[in-house]
């Protein structure tokens, strides 16, 4: 029976070359981009997956209402929780806390190393992520050490671990185990281990972690700094829930006199470490977070695509269906049962799914490098192959849909009633005619969903690259200011601006602590004078100097700019009492303090606090909004002070030249001279700007390709759905051509009723894909509004691939002649 | 004289052999006549039909209707002449399955371009001429095969043809059904439509002023 199955399957695939190879290849795509999201979504829903006891690992978030009415969460809590915790809980294994090094050394990190050879190596500050780490981090979560000891190499002060890329880039071929990097050109620390590259998989990210114990011991017991990011190993058993119950006397007796004083509520809270990724969206997170609604959306996607790819299968299947029909008439009038023959058409079914597979398994693995490139990441590798998961889900896949696809032709065909087909007459039931509409109906919307969701995707990323920032995007070059700085700083910045402002292509220079495309990670809060300590609002905090309005062209709306004589904090480590700070605010922070309009803003003064001092202050000019981060937030409120001692990180260098290299060649060269120690790093604002839309710019190319790959699929499907269309209304064509119909009248009868079909997909795809749209669009704060053209694009997109796919087979019938056709009926 | 075949020949190449269709037919019908073809299945009654209805074209030979000469035409005039003054009646009634009994004797007034208002009055003339009003909604699965053998002549006539072409246009039909049917052939034909029928039955044939016999594609004899 087998044999003979094969046989018959054999010699159908090599009649129906074309028809075969559609088949075939729609399902193999569709397979094929099923198995990249996938894969892709295993990936991301993965994540911090692998670490040791990962299901008792939790990282004590802080949310908290200071200055402002609800809850904020935030990601990063207080040095002192972690010690803590383990103290009062005897649920608490361990702890580790983890803090970015900029939080604890706000200035200078520069490591360096020199060779035998003589040769120094400088760390390049920007690229190296440095973080501060308990010892009991190394522990809790995995980090593979090629050489040291876990267990004490981040125990002693001063002492450091080092990814193998670092180690690589400082010591070459020489082993690093304990030898000294001199950081900031006078304190050594001493190596005690290399890590293995860290998974991509990972919320983590850093190249070095330097011993927790390095930093001051006070760090221990300090409750008013949350910005050290708390894991916890609870032992084995424990509910979190319980342990979470028990945190508000925790916090109320750490914390009761700080928040009384200023007002506010805290909670904290236990993260599962595995959740992070997915859905954590705290304020101060190590990365930015991946949303689970993307994830879904994915999801979604590659149910879609395969669910296209077999519903071309079924419709390919019952419109060669006619073609099998005398076979079926002939076996059934020989006697084999109804049963026999659908098990002859499923096996059919499922081989045809099995050589999908196969093109799809091998595609795939082709594939491997350019769709690692496209996501930006090492998700795909042969490795995954020897996951048997894989290989279950592929079999099921084979037989669900080998089965489920082929069910319906096999039950259509198998229930030919032998003498009417045998006789050559063969009437399709309504019903099936119905169903077939359906399934192309289906196909359709999600084609038309896809396309317009892709294409608001696309006009959203286009619109927040095009839209105006500002400020001056274009002409800024970013240097890293120097690091290591000594009480002739402030002299010797005024001399090497000075030098570099000699020169003609060089128009200004800013120097501040932060720069645009990265969150501000100063702020606190503001208030008008009659507002109540605690009431004040959160505004972000920038230090700038007199050349910034200049330099990123930002208008000054009313007031004035910083002059030379001005201070924002008079005597700033002593008391305000000397006399009135000057600052100058924006235009959002204007509004959010409270004022009504700017004008009402000038001149006022007002309360800000920095580094947990109070200070009174006068707004001496209101500048204009600009995007500090991406289009996705709203504008920043920035209160912006002028130091009269040096507080920048970054230096601007507005640029008026096309010789962007000999001008960087210059500055660089200055930049030797004064700052020899430290390493000059430059990049571009646009560049680095733009950064900020990598995941955008991700999720955009992975929707475009799932979209092309659907309409693709799709079209293959319409190929077939034309051919059946045209195959069952061969008669009436032929009769209305011998009534006297013109050509162009019967190539178009076709068509024209797939139009309607469009429309209906139309009604159903378009107010769907509009809510998910909407929905998805309120994640950014700058959203490009939906027109009409997103959704009638598509239609007609649409439209014009079902007619273009529909009108082979029409006009082979047109040409039908019809006295061959009618005397045959 | 309405249409003339001369010397005509219709063949197919079948491996090497060239097996004939139709052999030397010639043929001369004036208007007002009734003639019947007859002859065994294959021996070419339904390809001449065709050939004289132009839905088939000939390899030799020279046909020419109302003086036009078929043979050169190109196909575009030869549609405006066959949509212009030739109806079909078939075996299978061959009526859209889709349209109403309305709409489908409707349907050649649709490409002849008639104006809506005169649409309707010809199909209600129509309808009234049959006594088929009753059932000008029903869809033609609806009717018995006589009543839709009756509306396939309805479609016939409903652009005013000077020649109704009929495949058998009783062969589904049981005896009852098809004497209706040639009777009103009898009738339309004396009001002056010409008309070809192909049957098998001689006694339909009886009802035509003329047969023609085909044997192997040949015209073995006309009584």
């Amino acid at each position: 029976m087998l044999r003979n199955y094969f046989k018959i399957t054999l010699r159908v695939f090599l009649k129906n070359r074309l028809f075969t190879a559609i088949n075939v290849l729609g399902l193999a795509i569709g397979i094929t981009a099923y198995m990249l999201i996938t894969q892709y979504v295993n990936f991301e829903s993965n994540y911090d997956n692998y670490h040791p006891q990962v299901d008792n690992l939790y990282r004590v978030t802080y949310n908290h209402t200071y200055g402002r009415k609800d809850f904020v969460g935030v990601a990063a809590n207080h040095p002192a929780v972690g010690p803590a915790l383990k103290q009062d809980f005897t649920e608490v294994e361990s702890f580790a806390r983890l803090v970015e090094r900029p939080i604890v050394m706000r200035r200078a990190f520069v490591l360096s190393y020199t060779r035998n050879n003589g040769t120094r190596i400088k760390s390049n500050v920007n690229d190296d992520k440095v973080y501060f780490a308990d010892n009991a981090f190394l522990n809790m979560f995995r980090v593979n050490l090629l050489k040291g000891d876990p267990d004490v190499a981040l125990k002693e002060p001063n002492s450091i671990i080092i990814s193998e890329e670092v180690a690589k880039r400082f010591f070459g071929n020489e082993d690093p185990i304990n030898k000294n990097l001199i950081a900031n050109n006078n304190m050594p620390i001493k190596i005690l281990g290399v890590f293995e590259k860290l998974p991509d998989n990972t919320h983590l990210k850093f190249d070095i972690l330097v011993s927790f114990s390095t930093l001051s011991p006070n760090t221990d017991t300090t409750w008013v700094w949350p910005e050290f990011y708390n894991y916890v190993r609870l032992k084995p058993g424990t509910d979190p829930k319980v342990l979470e119950s028990k945190f508000p006397s925790f916090t109320n007796k750490y914390l009761s006199e700080i928040m009384e004083e200023y007002n506010f509520k805290t909670k904290f809270e236990l993260q599962p470490v595995k959740d992070i990724h997915l859905k954590s969206h705290l304020r101060n997170e190590i990365e930015a977070n991946a949303s689970e609604g993307t994830l879904n959306f994915l999801r979604i996607i590659g149910l879609f695509v395969i669910l296209i790819a077999l519903i071309n299968f079924i419709n390919l299947s019952t419109a060669k269906s006619v073609e099998r029909a005398m076979e079926v008439g002939l076996k059934k009038v020989v006697g084999i049962s109804k049963k026999a023959l659908i098990g002859q058409f499923l096996f059919e079914s499922v081989i045809i799914n099995f050589l999908a597979t196969l093109i799809a398994i091998l595609l795939v693995s082709l594939l491997i490098k350019p769709f690692n490139q496209l996501v930006g990441l090492n998700i795909l590798s042969m490795d995954m192959w020897l996951d048997y998961h894989i290989w279950i889900q592929l079999i099921g896949l084979v037989l669900l849909g080998g089965i489920l696809a082929g069910a319906y032709p096999a039950f259509i065909l198998s229930g030919f009633k032998p003498i009417q087909v045998l006789k050559g007459k063969f009437h399709q039931s309504g019903q099936g005619v119905l169903m077939r509409k359906i399934l192309v109906v289906a196909q359709f919307s999600i084609s038309i969903a896809l396309i317009a969701g892709t294409f608001i995707v696309n006009s959203q990323f286009s619109f927040m690259q095009d839209q105006e920032l500002g400020y001056d995007v274009e002409h800024n070059l970013i240097v890293n200011a120097p690091t290591i700085i000594d009480t002739t700083i402030t002299h010797k910045m005024m001399a090497f601006k000075n030098e570099l402002l000699r020169n003609p292509k060089i128009n200004s220079i800013a120097t501040t602590d932060e720069i645009p495309g990265r969150k501000i990670t100063k702020y606190n809060t503001a208030r008008q004078l009659h507002i109540r300590k605690g009431e004040g609002v959160r505004c972000s905090q920038l230090s700038i100097n007199h050349d910034f309005l200049e330099t990123y062209k930002i208008k000054l709306l009313t007031g004035r700019n910083f002059r030379l004589a001005d201070k924002s904090l008079y005597d700033y480590n002593g008391s305000q009492e000397k006399g009135k700070g000057k600052i100058m605010i924006n235009k959002a922070a204007s509004k959010k303090i409270g004022f009504l309009t700017i004008e009402e803003a000038l001149g006022k003064q007002i309360i800000v606090d920095r580094d947990g001092k109070e200070h009174r202050v006068e707004i001496i000019g209101v500048m204009d909004d600009y995007h500090q981060e991406s289009l996705r937030n709203d504008f920043d409120p920035i209160v912006f002070f002028y130091f009269d001692f040096f507080a920048s990180s970054y230096l601007t260098i507005n640029l008026n030249t096309s010789d962007i290299q000999s001008t960087i060649a210059i500055i660089e060269n200055k930049f030797e001279s004064f700052f020899p120690l430290d390493p000059f790093n430059y990049f571009f604002l646009e560049e680095h700007f733009n950064k900020q839309y990598q995941a955008d710019l991700k999720f955009s190319k992975i929707c475009n390709l799932f979209a092309i790959l659907a309409i693709f699929i799709a079209t293959l499907g319409l190929f077939g759905l034309g051919s059946y269309m045209a195959m069952r209304r061969t008669k009436e064509l032929c009769v209305r051509k011998v009534l006297g119909a013109s050509k162009p009248h019967v190539l178009f009868l076709i068509p024209k009723s797939l139009l309607v079909l469009v429309f209906v997909s139309g009604l159903i795809a378009i107010p769907v894909t509009h809510f998910i749209a909407s929905e998805w669009l309120t994640n950014y704060a700058f959203r490009v509004s939906m027109n009409l053209w997103m959704f009638i694009a598509p239609l007609l997109l649409v439209t014009v691939v079902a007619l273009i796919s529909v009108l082979p087979e029409s006009l082979r019938v047109t040409l039908v002649k019809p006295a061959n056709y009618l005397r045959n009926e | 004289m309405l249409l003339q075949i001369k010397d005509l020949f219709k063949w197919v190449n079948s491996g090497g052999n060239r097996i004939f269709l139709l052999n030397d037919i010639e043929l001369t019908v004036n208007e007002g006549d009734f003639i019947s073809i007859m002859g065994p299945s294959g021996s070419g009654k339904t390809t001449l039909l065709n050939v004289i209805g132009m839905l088939d074209d000939f390899n030799e030979g020279e046909y020419s209707f109302l003086h036009e000469p078929v043979h050169k035409l190109k196909e575009k005039h030869r549609a405006n002449l066959y949509k212009e003054y030739i109806g079909f009646v078939f075996q299978s009634y061959h009526l859209i399955d889709e349209l109403t009994v309305y709409e489908n004797i409707e349907t050649p007034l649709l490409y002849k371009n008639y104006k809506s208002s005169e649409r309707k009055s010809l199909v209600a003339d129509m309808l009234d001429r049959f006594n088929i009003v009753g059932k000008k909604d029903l869809f033609p699965t609806q009717l018995s095969g006589g009543q839709q053998q009756i509306v396939g002549i309805a479609r016939a006539l409903i652009s005013n043809p000077k020649l109704i072409l009929a495949d058998e246009p009783t062969g589904n039909l049981n005896s009852k059904q098809g004497e209706e049917i040639m009777n009103l052939f009898k009738q339309l034909n004396d009001e002056g439509v010409t008309i070809i029928q192909v049957t098998h039955s001689e006694k339909n044939a009886t009802y035509g002023s003329r047969i023609i016999n085909l044997l192997d594609g040949r015209i073995i004899n006309t009584v």
